[in-house]
């Protein structure tokens, strides 16, 4: 029995030395603040002279580190194998392609050249010309050149690789679809991607496509020497590959931190301020926002209303920054269907719901109900598509005035097919994109909606993302809760997934066949050729007054998603388009932690 | 007894050849993709060339053959199709360790604290400190160890500040693992070994060193705990077994890069080689723990030791 209280009392003290090392890391920071606090209270003395002096003097902090989170690890950093979201979110600070694109202090986004120094469109809009600056390097010293490039392309139509990008430059660059797909004997070697000289990178389009350079990101550089050397294996570990961005990976602990430093040999190295970040795992909403709190991280997006409620409770510590998805949320319905087949049944279930409360209730606000397949951030080279087309784009609305009853549409359609005209009898299911709290709520609402508005009972089926998607492939739903992120700014990219021939949702998945579909196509056809941006913007216009027109989709809302940042951060920037953040510009300024 | 032992490896090696092929077909008939993860929204075309590299155009069952050849000759799980150029053995030399640093840790909380309540509530039976501990126990058993860890870590880690909420490689980072870990484990040990001190003490042998004079301290460490301990053992084989694999979901609260979190990910990717190599290597640990568990009988009761050499 006394052995027994001793050895409790033997681990209870264990247990307490371990809380006192904690204790010990919580003292030291408090006595780091204290003198931080000083220092920052001596600068801004000297800030308030020095504003008499009309020069603007910024006071930055000695250490420039920007530590933030992601929910996922990533799965490699092989840019032609490891793809995933985070890995794309990596693969921006350690590889640097051609161009990128940054928000500018206007906070719109801007293409800026980055391993090229200046390029050249040709008139007919089909000829890059790189030219790739003579002081990049890769990390290790080497210079950077065209040939890396070339290498990079070409390995990724090279059909044994199984690139997961590679499909991006399908249809876009001479031949990379043959040479992909191995059709008409046509070689990795042949497509249109070649190295001029060692600084001159010419890159031959199929069509004059306007947002070419967008995509030029999916194609992140490898150099030959070091691929061959790697083989299967590169990009597995830090050690196992060579980086020419501005940061590199110093450590790496899988599922817990990713640690990058500013890489001494990137060109613009002098002029970057931030110097380290630190890349924490954390997979938790609620776990992620008491880091945000307690200072283990600098900002943090939250969808969770307890959760940012207690974030705003901090005050002055965190401001907020609100950002817009641009990828559009839509429900698609199935155009081979008995009911779907018809535009009126479409459209009535189209006009059947209120997107504003949609936005407001299911949402709460963290959403913008849409009235287009565009949301309004895209643009058409350098001008908004939405402004281009002068608002008319809104199809949703005007539908919504000239049928004020969608109840009375959906008879007219069902006695048109000859069906049933009650719509309680109507047999519709709606599948779900999720098996979550948030697909029950708002797929319950919605049948809500339509039962109110339309009198239909529509049934809901709850399934997986990946089961959904794996439906809708195989032609068997009636109305899926859809949602797609373009890959570059332009209305293609989403109006292009609906090509009844090779768009994602073609005429095998979607059933939309027909006048209708066959016109469709056609504009999409047409803009592709169209080198003049505002007939270009007007033939989506037209297309679009097909697809939302006739409601083969209904757009519903774009999500909005408060960012809280910590004050200590400035020229923070969010913007849907850019691939990566201006180093030359963010810094902190003030950090206590 | 060797006989015995290899009697039983025998049989765990069948028994392992059955789990995977089993796994390998269920998994390969669930829905899911393991494409659909790569880029997300692929074209067809594209991914079938992605599936021409994996084999996952053949047919099924020359999949599976070409998969125990691998398997038998190079004793590799397969690259995994999630995280190129790595294997399954990776990422199980990699991450088993540290699942194994938190399970046993937690499991030595949980047996030596366990055992010591279960003794104190069956030695004061009826008194108020066995209420107490009875009651504990249904709370720790009822309410699901996530829950304690939420809670744990908002007091613990975040309101009073006394260590970090999440992360990894520092000695407070244990703190509140092991102990949501822990909790559930102690009340079960708990639990088992108070029936089990009860169900001795009513016995024959307890009675005549009571009546021959035998403190009551002696009484109970000579006779009644080793009497006691072999439920405890039947317990500790496989939960030793289950230290290795880890907890998911603690995993994931706390940030730790432990082996939990990469099945459940494999499982939701499909990432078949994953899902096998990680499924093989649970199984074999568990029938390694059971033949351990039979031996270790035998060394707490020797007459479970006579009985079998006696054969």
């Amino acid at each position: 029995m006394k052995k027994l209280v001793s050895l409790l009392l033997v681990l209870a003290l264990c247990l307490g030395a371990m809380v006192g090392c904690g204790e010990k890391a919580a003292e030291k920071t408090e006595d780091v603040a204290k003198e931080s606090t000083e220092a920052v209270e001596a600068s801004t003395d000297e800030g308030t002279e020095a504003e008499t002096e009309a020069v603007e003097e910024v006071s930055y902090d000695e250490d420039q580190v920007y530590r933030f989170r992601d929910g996922s690890e990533v799965t490699g950093f092989n840019p032609l194998l490891n793809t995933t979201g985070p890995d794309n979110g990596v693969a921006n600070y350690i590889l640097e392609t051609l161009v990128t694109s940054v928000a500018n202090k206007d906070d719109l986004a801007e293409t800026r050249p980055a391993a090229c120094e200046r390029w050249e469109v040709s008139d007919d809009g089909l000829t890059y010309t790189f030219y790739i600056r003579e002081d990049a390097v890769w990390n290790d010293g080497v210079k950077v050149t065209a040939n890396d490039f070339e290498f990079t392309y070409r390995t990724m139509a090279t059909p044994e690789v199984a690139s997961s990008n590679a499909w991006l430059f399908d249809g876009i660059i001479e031949n990379f679809g043959d040479a992909l797909y191995g059709e008409n004997g046509v070689k990795p070697e042949d497509i249109g991607v070649k190295a001029l000289d060692e600084n001159t990178l010419e890159i031959k389009l199929v069509k004059p496509y306007s947002y070419f350079l967008d995509l030029l990101e999916g194609a992140k550089p490898v150099r030959e020497d070091k691929w061959n050397e790697f083989g299967s294996e590169y990009g597995t570990a830090p050690e196992k590959m060579v980086t020419n961005g501005p940061f590199k990976v110093e450590e790496w602990e899988q599922n817990v931190q990713m640690v990058l430093v500013a890489s001494e040999n990137y060109w613009n190295n002098e002029n970057n301020i931030i110097k380290r970040l630190e890349r924490k795992i954390i997979v938790d909403s609620p776990v992620a926002a008491q880091s945000l709190i307690m200072g283990e991280i600098d900002d943090l997006g939250l969808r969770e209303p307890e959760l940012i409620q207690m974030v705003e409770a901090e005050g002055d510590r965190f401001y907020k920054v609100e950002s817009e998805s641009r990828a559009p949320e839509f429900y698609s319905f199935n155009a081979a269907n008995k009911y779907f087949k018809n535009a009126k049944i479409r459209t009535a279930f189209m006009l059947g719901y209120d997107r504003e409360k949609y936005a407001e209730f299911i949402l709460e606000g963290k959403a913008k109900a849409i009235y287009s397949m565009i949301p309004n951030n895209i643009s058409v080279g350098a001008e908004l598509y939405t402004t281009r087309v002068n608002g008319e784009n809104e199809i949703v609305k005007t539908l919504s005035e000239q049928y004020p009853d969608p109840k009375e549409l959906l008879i007219e359609g069902l006695k048109e097919e000859g069906l049933d005209p009650d719509p309680a009898n109507m047999e519709v299911k709606l599948a779900t994109r999720g098996t979550s709290e948030f697909s029950k709520r708002s797929s319950e609402w919605q049948i809500q909606q339509w039962k109110q508005t339309l009198g239909v009972d529509v049934k809901i089926d709850m399934m997986e993302w990946n089961v959904m998607w794996d439906r809708v492939d195989a032609g068997e739903y009636d109305i899926a809760t859809a949602g797609w992120g373009p890959y570059y700014n332009d209305p293609n990219g989403l109006l292009s997934i609906y090509h009844p021939v090779n768009g994602y949702f073609n005429s095998d998945k979607t059933g939309w066949v027909g006048e209708d579909a066959d016109r469709f196509g056609q504009l999409l056809d047409q803009a592709a050729d169209e080198p003049d941006l505002q007939k270009r913007a007007e033939l989506y216009l037209e297309a679009e007054k097909i697809l939302v027109g006739t409601a083969i989709i209904s757009p519903t809302y774009l999500s909005v998603r408060p960012v809280f940042v910590a004050d200590y951060l400035k020229e923070y920037r969010v913007n849907p388009h850019v691939n990566t953040t201006d180093w030359t510009d963010f810094y902190t300024q003030g950090r206590q932690n | 007894m060797l006989k015995f032992i290899l009697k039983r490896v025998g049989f765990g090696v069948f028994t392992l050849f059955v789990i995977i092929t089993l796994t390998f077909f269920i998994i390969s008939a669930a829905p899911g993709d393991p494409i659909a993860s790569k880029a997300e929204l692929m074209p067809e075309k594209a991914q079938e060339v992605i599936r021409a590299k994996y084999g996952l155009d053949e047919p099924i069952l020359t999949r599976y053959f070409l998969y125990l050849k691998n398997l038998i000759t190079t004793g590799d799980f397969g690259e995994s199709i999630t995280y190129t150029g790595r294997t399954a053995n990776q990422y199980i030399a990699k991450n088993a360790p540290i699942s194994a640093k938190i399970g046993i840790m937690a499991l030595l909380f949980q047996v030596v604290i366990g055992i010591a309540l279960g003794m104190v509530a069956a030695l004061k039976r009826g008194k108020v400190t066995d209420h107490v501990i009875r009651v504990c126990v249904v709370l720790a058993i009822c309410i699901p160890s996530f829950v304690f860890a939420a809670l744990l870590q908002y007091y613990i880690g975040f309101k009073w500040r006394l260590v970090p909420v999440q992360g990894w490689g520092k000695p407070s980072h244990y703190v509140l693992p092991v102990i949501a870990f822990a909790v559930g484990g102690i009340a079960s040990y708990a639990k088992y070994m108070r029936s089990s001190v009860l169900s001795v003490v009513s016995e024959d042998y307890i009675v005549t060193a009571k009546a021959k004079g035998c403190m009551p301290g002696r009484v109970a460490r000579k006779h009644m705990f080793r009497n006691s301990l072999l439920p405890i053992v039947t317990m500790t084989g496989p939960a030793i077994a289950g230290i290795f694999g880890g907890s998911f979901i603690l995993e994931k609260m706390f940030s730790i890069p432990g082996l939990g979190r990469y099945y459940i990910k494999a499982v939701s990717d499909s990432d078949y080689t994953m899902v096998l190599g990680l499924t093989a290597f649970y199984a074999m640990l568990y029938v390694v723990s059971l033949i351990v568990v039979d031996i270790t009988y035998g060394l707490v009761d020797p007459r479970i030791r006579i009985g079998k050499s006696a054969k």
